[in-house]
């Protein structure tokens, strides 16, 4: 698998407190990489990392293989953008004037671009509206727009929706999955807000107190997320025995309990687990969300 | 550096605080004209030009101003978080630096200009004679008014690096500025040569009683403080601005 990033025991320390504690990471090319965290976790420092705006206090990464330590990194970075906690425009220009000192910082001549631009994140008709006149949603599409001057092929987000209405979530959603459908851009968004983010994740990454604790794919996420039936029994070889017979999916957990997934008749099993010596203790419906798996993770307590 | 010196040469000539500058300038280089002229009796042009010449006092209060609003505009880039932008698309720090150097250099030259080009337009308008007026000596003394403004301009941009926060670099700048005021005219009304020396890094100690028309003692050392002084600023505006942390 191609990387576009790996960050490899990335650390920031700020004087006694530590933002991000040996962090490694890696976010596959053309993924949208759903970075998981309570606030506070460090995923804003890490972005800042990567986009230079900081330097690391110890430990590096590598855009598209190229160490941050590197002259040139600077090159790689070209091929980035991103919009880190706000949108970074000038309020007291339009939309498009935006663009064209965006455009003037690449050193692209030609503004050709910059109404296919606006187009593209529904600002074509904005005219002469300054910034400051703009909807929260607005910028934040303006700012995504000015991100993507370039043909960058590596979006990095900052808790994108923060703060926008529901119409403002589905656009910014349906932008995000546009750009990296047809243009092949991949994505590292930011979120908590964990509903939202996994209807856009391929991957996952879950910090909590500056470390990764998990990377995974939507699969696997999806696979441990799933809706299940729980089980208890006195005897989990003769409930795979049995379920095995029925062509059910299954997984075993220890010796009395196992997860279905699935919707068994529950006469037919006690039948079928009783014809084998086996008794079926309990049974419950369970289904965990992105949030309780996170919980799990991370743990749930409360922390100031 | 070329693409950052091109945007942010045409978001400053953009900006209304260019044109407002420029204007108070003009103002204040034609308004020098008449405040004068009340006073003086028959050669206005001359007594302009040598004595108590309110052009002079006043650069050093648009130099003042000019540096603040260099901060307001670089500042801007701060508060607006477009600095990320130069950044994030690997754009170096010291290029950043270099580019504003350039660009706010320009603006003061420009500044400048309109000031001195307002006086001696205004001044032959009025039909004042300039014949009485020894140029060398007029240019060499707006050369080294230009170097103090632009000295400036340095300070204003080691604030910016500092003190990223528009309101705060300002007020910052300000007041730096004012706790000058004693040493200025300490080395302005001082007769030793440690005085004299410190003298050359002010606009009241340097050119002869605020004098256009009389030759300053030493130029070049003048000169060579104003540069060097500015070149110190410059480092540590570097020194502070690449390790700053962005948010």
């Amino acid at each position: 698998m191609e990387y576009v990033l790996k960050t490899n025991s990335l650390c920031k320390h700020y004087k006694n407190f530590k933002a991000l504690n040996g962090v490694n990471m890696t976010v596959p090319k053309g993924s949208i990489y759903g970075f998981v965290g309570r606030n506070g976790a460090g995923k804003t420092t890490l972005i800042r990392l990567i986009c230079g705006l900081q330097e690391p206090t110890s430990g590096d990464f590598e855009l598209y293989g190229v160490k941050n330590s590197d002259e040139n990194i600077s090159r790689s970075r070209r091929r980035m953008g991103a919009v880190v906690e706000s949108p970074s425009l000038f309020p007291e220009m339009t939309a498009g004037e935006n663009l064209r000192y965006q455009y003037r910082l690449l050193g692209i001549p030609d503004f050709g671009g910059i109404s296919d631009l606006l187009k593209l994140v529904g600002l074509d008709k904005t005219g002469t509206k300054k910034v400051k006149d703009f909807s929260l949603g607005m910028r934040q599409r303006l700012g995504i727009a000015v991100a993507l001057c370039g043909d960058q092929d590596l979006l990095i987000l900052d808790e994108p929706i923060n703060g926008l209405d529901p119409q403002g979530i589905i656009e910014v959603r349906e932008l995000i999955l546009k750009l990296n459908q047809e243009r092949k851009i991949t994505f590292i968004i930011s979120s908590h807000i964990l509903d939202e983010l996994s209807k856009l994740a391929t991957h996952y990454g879950f910090i909590d107190s500056g470390r990764i604790v998990r990377e995974m794919s939507a699969e696997e996420v999806e696979s441990a997320c799933r809706k299940s039936l729980k089980v208890s029994v006195t005897d989990t070889a003769a409930l795979a025995n049995v379920l095995d017979a029925m062509d059910m999916e299954y997984t075993i957990n220890d010796d009395t309990t196992a997860d279905i997934y699935a919707r068994p008749n529950i006469s037919e099993l006690v039948f079928a687990l009783a014809d084998k010596n086996c008794q079926l203790i309990s049974c419950s419906e369970c289904e965990e969300t992105l949030e309780g798996f996170f919980i799990s993770l991370v743990g749930g307590e409360v922390r100031e | 550096m070329s693409k950052l010196i091109h945007a942010e040469i045409h978001r400053v000539l953009k900006s209304k605080l260019l044109y407002i500058l420029l204007f108070i300038s003009a103002f204040i280089g034609a308004a020098s004209v008449f405040t004068v002229s009340l006073e003086a009796d028959e050669n206005s042009a001359v007594f302009l030009v040598t004595s108590g010449n309110l052009v002079m006092f006043m650069t050093m209060f648009q130099a003042l101003f000019a540096g603040g609003i260099s901060i307001l505009l670089i500042a801007s880039e701060f508060s607006s978080g477009v600095i990320r932008n130069k950044l994030i698309m690997g754009h170096k720090r010291r290029d950043i630096l270099l580019s504003w150097t350039v660009i706010y250099t320009i603006v003061t030259i420009l500044d400048f200009a309109v000031i001195i080009a307002a006086f001696f337009i205004t001044l032959a308008a009025s039909g004042a004679d300039l014949s009485g007026v020894d140029a060398e000596c007029v240019i060499g003394n707006n050369l080294l008014l230009l170097l103090f403004m632009v000295k400036f301009q340095m300070f204003s941009l080691l604030m910016v690096c500092i003190y990223s926060d528009q309101k705060t670099a300002v007020i910052v700048y300000l007041l730096s500025n004012m706790t000058m005021l004693p040493i200025i005219l300490l080395s302005y009304s001082g007769n030793s040569g440690l005085t004299q020396f410190f003298s050359r890094f002010f606009l009241g100690g340097f050119v002869n009683n605020f004098s256009l028309n009389e030759k300053t003692d030493k130029p070049w050392l003048t000169a060579l403080c104003l540069i060097l002084l500015s070149i110190l600023y410059l480092y540590l505006a570097n020194a502070y601005f690449k390790k700053k942390d962005l948010k």
